[in-house]
């Protein structure tokens, strides 16, 4: 039996029926549970109590599961009206986001198809929540929707294959309420070669391979995966991130003497072509215009930065074994490097200094699980943001400008990496 | 001149099909007198709390229950179940228990 609150028992169905649970037994109590004080949660129990105690002992499976259905070919039909009524058609069924969207007409998917040796009906793999299944063909209708080009095709079935594994907690990441979006990291000749940006602007407007990878990828996790607001995507608030996601290739011309690439710490060789994803939180801008010495810009890192970032320290004390990406813009890196650090000499700085006592985090949650990772603590224990300053992966990310972004993990998400195949 | 706008269009449909694989669920007993129950918390806040009461309340309502609080047993419980394999490892541990009934509580 699950107890949900109002504003979540959709997701906790959503949940159960893409695990393969036709029906289950749920109590709904009155939105929220948490953050209100322990008398006002007692009484929610005591009301909820008459129906979980009649659920416990009375409740029966009643629904079925839908008939299953072969994923390829993909299904087509007809329509007859503009190219305004198709967009509107695809918006209104909740197969697009809302922007418009290149019809998918079977001569574009095939023409999409040219872009990979990939057969069509070969089965990537299954969309979570709603488990859709991803064949080549489909990432095809999603890339013509989105006007990609058929050379994009490789980046985006390696983002795509990166993303269904389980390290990258695309289910998580697709149903929270935290404001995730997924960040594409493309390394290797393949970033100029389809003319992915990777330097001035690189994440942002005016590049087509980076904007168009982007929204297909965030058109599948819609469309097949079913992460769609007000559930199961909980996002409080959301976000334009949830349009198009970042993507940018690692501006490896900017790399600093002595400094690999991100692909290369990752353990692949400088010429491979590689994606790395991770869903992440909004990234904080360190906007540091004034450090001479790699010192003080750590200094600035570590007053942006704190481990709350992604609950962190006793609240949430899985998240210090994630890994966290700094995109760090070319000004800054040269700072660092200029001065003959190495990136792991900046992020055993940053670690070290980048911490916040026990009794910064609220009462309510406690230490046991905290402790399980980092011995024994009291309230003021210093807490890093990771567990080791490993965990701190370096991008070199952008152009010119003083400003480097970090990236905090969605708790349980790892950065997975792909080799780009055609 | 006005331009003919509209067309007959042949389109793939986007959202593709679903895969489940069934999974049954257990029947509920038909009554808590003498079995065994397990109460787990989602890490969240009051989520614990909220089911402290419950079990308050089954005390006093059934005879002969016995109750387990899973986060105090299995503290690693206490919180979101991430993924599959973390799901099946958390499943395997409250099946320890051998419960009779699962109530879980998803605070937020």
């Amino acid at each position: 039996m699950t107890i949900g609150t109002s504003e979540f028992i959709s997701l906790a169905k959503d949940t159960a029926l893409s695990q393969g649970v036709a029906d289950m037994s749920f109590v709904i109590v009155p939105h929220p549970m948490g953050m209100i004080p322990l008398p006002e949660i007692r009484k929610k129990a005591e009301d909820a109590f008459p129906e979980i105690l009649k659920s416990a002992t009375q409740w029966k499976a009643a629904a079925k599961l839908p008939a299953m259905k072969p994923p390829y070919p993909a299904e087509r039909f007809k329509f007859k009206g503009t190219v305004q009524d198709v967009i509107k058609l695809f918006f209104e069924k909740g197969w697009s986001m809302g922007l418009p969207i290149i019809p998918p007409i079977p001569e574009r998917t095939e023409e999409m198809l040219k872009g990979t040796k990939r057969e069509p009906d070969e089965v990537i793999g299954i969309v979570p929540p709603r488990m859709g299944v991803l064949t080549v063909e489909m990432v095809a209708v999603h890339a013509a929707m989105a006007h990609c080009k058929p050379e994009y095709m490789p980046v985006l079935i390696a983002s795509l294959e990166a993303l269904l594994t389980p390290e990258a907690n695309w289910r998580g990441a697709g149903t929270t309420t935290g404001t995730t979006a997924i960040l594409c990291i493309v390394n290797g000749p393949v970033v100029k070669e389809i003319g992915l940006a990777y330097g001035q602007g690189a994440a942002g407007k005016g590049h087509h391979a980076n904007a168009t990878i982007g929204y297909a990828l965030n058109s599948i996790t819609y469309a097949i995966g079913g992460s769609k607001p007000p559930s199961p995507d909980k996002g409080t608030l959301g976000a334009a991130s949830d349009f198009v996601g970042w993507v940018f290739g690692e501006n490896e011309d900017a790399l600093p003497k002595g400094w690999n690439s991100y692909h290369v710490d990752r353990g692949f060789k400088r010429t491979d072509n590689v994606v790395t994803v991770m869903a992440v939180y909004p990234p904080v801008d360190n906007i540091d215009h004034w450090s001479i010495t790699p010192e003080e810009h750590v200094n600035w890192w570590a007053h942006l930065v704190t481990p709350m970032i992604n609950m962190g320290g006793p609240c949430y004390p899985n998240v210090l074994g994630q890994p966290n990406i700094i995109g760090m813009g070319p000004e800054h890196a040269q700072t660092v490097a200029g001065a003959g650090w190495t990136k792991s000499r900046f992020a055993k700085a940053f670690w070290e200094q980048a911490r916040i006592p026990v009794s910064a985090w609220p009462k309510g949650c406690t230490t046991e699980l905290l402790e399980e990772k980092l011995g024994p603590v009291t309230p003021d224990t210093l807490i890093p943001i990771t567990s080791s300053p490993d965990l701190f992966q370096i991008v070199i990310a952008g152009g010119a400008g003083k400003h480097s972004h970090y990236f905090a993990p969605f708790p349980g998400c790892l950065p997975v990496s792909r080799l780009v195949a055609e | 001149m006005a331009q003919k706008a509209t067309q007959e269009w042949e389109l793939l449909n986007p959202e593709g099909v679903v895969e489940l694989a069934p999974m049954s669920v257990n029947p509920h007993p038909s009554s808590l007198v003498g079995k065994t129950v397990v109460l787990r918390a989602n890490g969240k806040h009051n989520s614990d709390h909220f089911l402290e009461k419950v079990l308050e309340l089954l005390g006093k309502e059934v005879r002969d229950i016995r109750i387990i609080e899973l986060w105090k047993v299995a503290p690693e419980t206490n919180t979101g179940s991430q993924d599959q394999e973390v799901s099946k490892k958390f499943a395997e541990k409250i099946a320890s228990f051998k419960p009779d009934l699962v109530i879980s509580a998803q605070g937020d």
